[in-house]
C-alpha cells in the first residue's frame, strides 16, 4: 500500500513538472541584453514608431517580433551593463542565453576561446546578407576570418551641445548653429569666453569615461597609439602625457565638470549646468526628446563630432553586436529560431539607428530615411574619425585600469607621469600573463 | 475521490524508505552485538552523515578545489586550463601592486569597522531597559541588518553623492557650503563605505550584546547595590566581565566579515576613486569575473584564507579563557 502511494506521489510530481512543457508548441529563446529596464513604459508597445531611446526601441523590437508570429517566443532577460559578468557566469554554468548583446571589442576574447557560434555559413540561410555590412562594423565581429556575431551599430563619443548657453556666451554663428572650435587654442579660448559669460563650465564628462576621452586625444596626435607593433600596450608615451595634461588643465581651470558618475554627468548637462557634454551616440535620440519637454532646461540641442583638440579628428568608438554563445549541446530548433530573430533585428537596423547610433548595413547607411534622421548630418564625420580599442588580450582590462589611473592623476593622488607609468606596468603585466 | 493531506503525503514519502528494509534488519542484528560505546558512536555518526556529506560536497571540496585551481592558469568558462605551479602566487606577491593596495585597503577597512562592536555595545546598553515599547526601538535598530546590501549601498550613495544631488551636499548648499566630494576622494570614500558598513551591521552586534546582557543575573547587580557599588562600578565589574564571551565572538566574526567586504564597495564606489576602496574580495571579483583569470583570482582567495586562518587562530588563543578557544 505504501509503495502504491509513493508511486502515486512521484507520478503526480512528474506530471506537474511535465505539464507546462507539453502546453507549449512555440520555441522559446532567451534574449539577454543590457540597455536598461523599461518594461513599465514599453512592456506592451509593439508599434516601433512609438518607441524611443535604446531601451524603448530594443524592447519594442522584441515585443513586435513576438506579436508578428507565434512560432517563436523571445524572452528578454535584462542584465547590468556591460553584461560580461552574467555572460561569463552563464557560460561557466552551461546556461548561456540563446542570443546576447556584446560589445564588439570583446568578441576576440570569446571567439578565441571557442565560446561563440561561428555564423558565417548560417547567415545566408537565415536571410541575413553579410555582404551588406559596412566594413567598419564587420571588422568588429570578425575573428580569424570568421563572423562571430551580427553588428547592431557603430557607436562612440560625440559632443552634445546646449546651444542656448552657447548663444549667451556669444559662441554661435549667424545661422544660429554653434561656433565649433578646432584645435587646442580655439577650444580653450571658447571655454574661457563661455565661463566668463555664463559662470558655468564649458563641458563635462563622467569619471569612467576618462579612458575613452584620453584615448581619443592620443589618437588625435601624430604617431599617437595605445598599442605597439608587438601588440603590447603603449600607454606611457609623449602623446599620452600630453592628452592627460590637457584633461587635467581643463579640470584645474574649471572648464569641465568631471569626477561624477554617468547619471550625474548627464543630469548636469540636461539641467543646463554646463555648456556641453561628452557622451555617446546612444543619447542623441534621448536628448532630442528632452528638448520637447517644456519643463526641461535643454531648449536648443546640437550634437557635433568629438572635439578636435590636436592634429586630426579621432573619437573613441565601439560596436554592439548580437552573438550566439556556444552551447554544450546546441539544439538545432533553438538555433534556427535564434537566427530568425537575429534576421528580424538586422532587417530593422534602421529602427535601432534612431537612437543616434550609426547603422551597420550599407543599404541603410545610404538610404534617404537614415540620412534624414534628426541631427544625423551634425555628426556625419563620426564614422571616419572613429578609433577602436586594440583587439589584444589586455583590452579586457584597458578601461578599468586607465579610468583608475587617470582618475588618480585628475584628483591629484598621482602625478600624470606616475599614473601613466603605473597603467603601463599593470597592462603589460596583464598582457604578459595571458 | 482522491483527497490529499499533509500526513498522507509524509506517510507516502516515508514509504519510499521501505526499499532499505532488506538491509535494515541484518544491520540491526549486527549493531546489537556491538559494545554499547561503539553502538553510540556509530549512531551519532549516522545522524550527522547526511549533513556531513552535504558539507563535504559544498564546503570542503570547494576549498580543496580552490587550492587546486590556484596552481593553474584557469579561465572562468573552463577554457585554457594549464598547470603553472606557483606562478600565480609569485605574480601576486612580487608584482601585483593592485593586490598589495587592495590588501592594505582591506586592513584599513577592518580597522575602521572594528568600532562597530563598541557602537553595538552602546546601543545594547541603551536598549536593555525595562521601558514600555522598548521592543519597537530594538526592532528599529536591528532593521538595517535585514536589508539587502544593494539597497543599503544605493541609499547611502544618494545620501553621500558628491555633487549637489547628494542629500548632505544639497543641505550644505542651502548654507553656501560644500559640495564635499564624499565618494570622489580616496580617504572620504573609505570613511563613507566604513560608515555604511557600520550602519548596516551594527544591529547584529547590538543583538548579540543584548542577549549577553540578559544572560547576566540580576542577582549580581542587586548584591553589588547592597555592597554600595555605583553604576560605573557595576558596569566595570559585572557588565564587562559578563560580556566577555559575546565580545570575543563578535571580534572574530567582525574581523572575518570586514575582510570579506564586497557588496558596499561594488554598489557605492566600484573600488574607486582611483582604486582607493578596492578590497581583496572586490579584487578577486574583478580578476575572476571580469578578466577571466579564475586561477589567479583563486590564488588571491588562498592568500586571504591563509591570512584569515592565522588571525582567527590568534584570536582564538587570545580568547581561550572565554571558552572560545576550546
Amino acid at each position: 500500500m505504501y509503495r502504491l502511494r509513493a508511486l502515486l506521489v512521484v507520478a503526480m510530481l512528474l506530471m506537474l513538472v511535465a505539464l507546462p512543457g507539453a502546453a507549449q508548441d512555440a520555441t522559446e529563446i532567451t534574449f539577454m541584453r543590457f540597455f536598461g529596464e523599461c518594461a513599465d513604459e514599453f512592456g506592451e508597445t509593439t508599434d516601433l514608431s512609438e518607441a524611443y531611446g535604446e531601451c524603448g526601441i530594443i524592447q519594442t523590437l522584441a515585443n513586435s517580433f513576438n506579436a508578428e508570429q507565434d512560432e517563436i517566443i523571445v524572452n528578454t532577460v535584462v542584465v547590468d551593463w556591460p553584461g560580461v559578468t552574467e555572460l561569463n557566469a552563464n557560460l561557466a554554468a552551461g546556461t548561456a542565453p540563446d542570443i546576447m548583446v556584446l560589445h564588439g571589442n570583446r568578441i576576440p576574447n570569446y571567439a578565441s576561446r571557442g565560446l561563440l557560434t561561428p555564423l558565417g555559413d548560417a547567415l545566408a540561410g537565415a536571410g541575413i546578407d553579410a555582404d551588406d555590412l559596412t566594413e567598419s562594423a564587420r571588422g568588429f565581429v570578425e575573428y580569424n576570418g570568421e563572423l562571430y556575431g551580427i553588428p547592431l551599430d557603430l557607436h562612440g563619443h560625440l559632443w552634445h551641445i546646449n546651444v542656448g548657453l552657447w548663444e549667451q556666451a556669444g559662441l554661435v554663428n549667424e545661422d544660429g548653429s554653434p561656433d565649433i572650435p578646432y584645435g587646442m587654442d580655439e577650444f580653450l579660448s571658447h571655454a574661457e569666453q563661455f565661463k566668463e559669460a555664463t559662470g558655468l563650465p564649458f563641458s563635462g564628462m563622467w569619471t569612467n569615461g576618462l579612458s575613452r576621452n584620453w584615448m581619443a586625444l592620443v589618437y588625435q596626435q601624430e604617431g599617437g597609439s595605445i598599442e605597439g607593433d608587438d601588440g603590447f600596450p603603449t600607454i606611457n608615451t609623449e602623446q599620452g602625457l600630453s592628452a592627460l595634461n590637457f584633461l587635467i588643465g581643463l579640470r584645474d581651470a574649471g572648464h569641465i565638470t568631471d569626477n561624477v558618475d554617468y547619471g550625474t554627468a548627464q543630469e548636469i548637462f540636461l539641467n543646463g549646468e554646463n555648456g556641453s557634454h561628452i557622451n555617446g551616440t546612444w543619447v542623441v535620440n534621448f536628448y532630442d526628446n528632452q528638448v520637447a519637454d517644456p519643463e526641461g532646461a535643454l531648449k536648443n540641442y546640437y550634437v557635433h563630432n568629438y572635439p578636435t583638440i590636436y592634429d586630426k579628428p579621432a573619437a573613441w568608438a565601439n560596436s554592439h553586436a548580437w552573438i550566439i554563445p556556444q552551447g554544450v549541446n546546441p539544439d538545432p530548433d533553438r538555433l534556427a529560431a535564434t537566427l530568425t530573430f537575429l534576421a528580424y533585428l538586422n532587417d530593422n537596423n534602421i529602427e535601432w539607428a534612431r537612437t543616434g547610433h550609426s547603422a551597420v548595413n550599407s543599404s541603410v547607411v545610404n538610404s534617404d530615411a537614415y540620412n534624414a534622421m534628426s541631427h544625423r548630418d551634425e555628426y556625419a564625420e563620426f564614422v571616419p574619425s572613429a578609433v577602436i580599442q586594440p583587439r589584444s588580450n589586455w583590452n579586457t582590462a584597458f578601461e578599468r585600469v586607465l579610468d583608475e589611473e587617470l582618475s588618480a592623476a585628475m584628483i591629484g593622488e598621482k602625478t600624470p607621469e606616475q599614473a601613466l607609468g603605473d597603467a603601463q606596468t599593470r597592462l603589460e603585466d596583464f598582457a604578459l600573463f595571458e | 475521490m482522491i483527497s490529499f493531506s499533509v500526513e498522507r503525503m509524509v506517510d507516502s514519502l516515508f514509504g519510499l524508505f521501505e526499499v532499505f528494509n532488506p538491509i535494515v534488519e541484518p544491520y540491526r542484528r549486527f549493531h546489537e552485538k556491538l559494545p554499547p560505546k561503539i553502538q553510540q558512536t556509530i549512531t551519532a555518526f549516522l545522524f550527522i552523515l547526511p549533513f556531513g556529506i552535504l558539507y563535504a560536497i559544498f564546503t570542503i571540496l570547494p576549498i580543496f578545489q580552490t587550492f587546486y585551481i590556484s596552481l593553474h592558469k584557469w579561465e572562468i568558462m573552463g577554457t585554457n586550463i594549464r598547470y603553472i605551479g606557483l606562478k600565480n602566487f609569485e605574480r601576486l606577491l612580487t608584482r601585483d601592486t593592485q593586490f598589495h593596495q587592495a590588501f592594505e585597503q582591506t586592513i584599513l577597512f577592518v580597522a575602521l569597522t572594528i568600532p562597530i562592536i563598541f557602537v553595538g555595545l552602546f546601543f545594547a546598553l541603551m536598549l536593555n531597559r525595562p521601558i514600555r515599547g522598548i521592543g519597537i526601538f530594538r526592532t528599529i535598530f536591528y532593521l538595517p541588518n535585514i536589508i539587502a546590501v544593494t539597497v543599503i549601498g544605493l541609499i547611502w550613495s544618494r545620501v553621500f553623492a558628491s555633487s549637489g544631488r547628494g542629500l548632505i551636499n544639497a543641505f550644505l548648499e542651502q548654507f553656501g557650503a560644500g559640495p564635499i566630494p564624499f565618494l570622489d576622494q580616496g580617504d572620504l570614500a573609505t570613511l563613507v563605505v566604513s560608515f555604511t558598513t557600520l550602519w548596516w551591521t551594527v544591529g547584529f552586534s547590538m543583538l548579540i550584546f543584548l542577549a549577553g546582557l540578559q544572560d547576566i543575573s540580576q542577582a549580581l547587580y542587586d548584591a553589588a547595590k547592597v555592597d554600595g557599588a555605583n553604576r560605573r562600578q557595576q558596569f566595570r565589574h559585572i557588565t564587562i566581565p559578563g560580556l566577555r564571551r559575546p565580545f570575543a565572538f563578535l571580534c572574530i566574526l567582525q574581523v572575518i566579515a570586514s575582510f570579506q567586504i564586497f557588496g558596499q564597495v561594488d554598489v557605492m564606489t566600484r573600488g574607486g576613486p582611483a582604486g582607493n576602496t578596492r578590497t581583496i574580495v572586490y579584487n578577486i571579483f574583478e580578476t575572476t569575473f571580469l578578466y577571466f583569470q579564475v586561477g589567479y583570482g583563486t590564488a588571491m582567495a588562498v592568500i586571504m584564507f591563509a591570512v584569515l586562518l592565522v588571525i582567527s587562530i590568534i584570536q582564538l588563543i587570545a580568547f581561550r579563557d572565554q571558552g572560545l578557544g576550546n
